[in-house]
C-alpha cells in the first residue's frame, strides 16, 4: 500500500441514497469507535440517524478511499461560525492520518465558504481526537462534560 | 454552501466549486467577481488549496521525514 498520505482520498457529499452504505460503515465501527461517536447508543441505525439529522441545512460529507468508505465528518455553518461534528474513520484506517485529512478539508471547505471561526467538541476520553484538532491548531475555549475547541480561520 | 452533486463554496470574492469526479481526478473552478480581493482574503484562498490539495493526497508536508 502506498504510504497513507499519499493515497488519494475521495469526499463526496452525503444524501440519503446513501444510507445503506453508510449503515453498513456505522456496523463495521468496533464497539470502542462507537462508543466515541455518541451518547445517544451505538447500534448502527442509531448512529445513522444522529448523523443524518439536518443534513438539508449543512454539509455532510463521506470519505472514500477506492470504493470503500473510509470515513465521514459533517460541517454545520451559522453565519460566519461553523462547527465540525460527527467525525469518524473507519478501524483500520484510524492512526494513519486520515482524521487530520478529513479535518483539513473541512477548514479548507469553511475558508472558501468565509467561516471566520471553526468549532469542535470531543469527549474528555476521546484522546485521539483531541490531539487530531490540537495539532490542527485548535485551542481549548471550555472544558465541561466535553472539551470545547475552536480555531480562528 | 450548497451540495448536489459538488461542493460549491461562495464568499463576496469568488465562488468555489469541487466536482466530485474520480479519485484520480480533482476537478475545481472558481469564479472571481468583479470585486478587488483584500491580500488577506487572497491568502485565505491559497491556504484553502493547499490544505485541499493535502486532504486528498496530492501534497505532501515533509515526504523527506517519512
Amino acid at each position: 500500500m502506498r504510504a497513507l498520505d499519499l493515497i488519494p482520498l475521495r469526499f463526496s457529499p452525503f444524501s440519503p441514497r446513501k444510507k445503506k452504505e453508510v449503515l453498513k460503515f456505522f456496523s463495521e465501527l468496533s464497539k470502542e469507535s462507537r462508543m466515541m461517536y455518541t451518547t445517544d447508543g451505538i447500534d448502527p441505525e442509531t448512529l445513522y440517524a444522529q448523523f443524518r439529522s439536518g443534513w438539508k441545512y449543512h454539509t455532510y460529507i463521506l470519505v472514500y478511499y477506492g470504493k470503500e468508505m473510509v470515513g465521514l465528518v459533517r460541517l454545520l455553518q451559522y453565519n460566519k461560525v461553523g462547527k465540525i461534528e460527527g467525525i469518524a474513520v473507519a478501524d483500520r484506517y484510524q492512526g494513519k492520518g486520515i482524521g487530520t485529512r478529513i479535518v483539513k478539508y473541512i477548514i479548507a471547505l469553511a475558508m472558501l465558504n468565509g467561516i471566520r471561526v471553526l468549532r469542535a467538541e470531543v469527549k474528555k476520553e476521546n484522546k485521539k481526537s483531541y490531539r487530531l484538532f490540537s495539532h490542527l491548531g485548535f485551542k481549548v475555549t471550555k472544558r465541561d462534560s466535553l472539551i470545547h475547541l475552536e480555531r480562528e480561520l | 454552501m450548497i451540495l448536489g452533486k459538488d461542493f460549491k463554496m461562495k464568499t463576496e470574492y469568488w465562488e468555489f466549486q469541487i466536482s466530485s469526479g474520480t479519485a484520480d481526478k480533482l476537478t475545481i473552478s472558481i469564479i472571481f467577481f468583479d470585486k478587488q480581493i483584500p491580500d488577506a482574503e487572497l491568502r485565505k484562498l491559497e491556504a484553502a488549496i493547499r490544505l485541499l490539495l493535502q486532504a486528498c493526497g496530492r501534497l505532501v508536508i515533509n515526504p523527506s521525514k517519512r
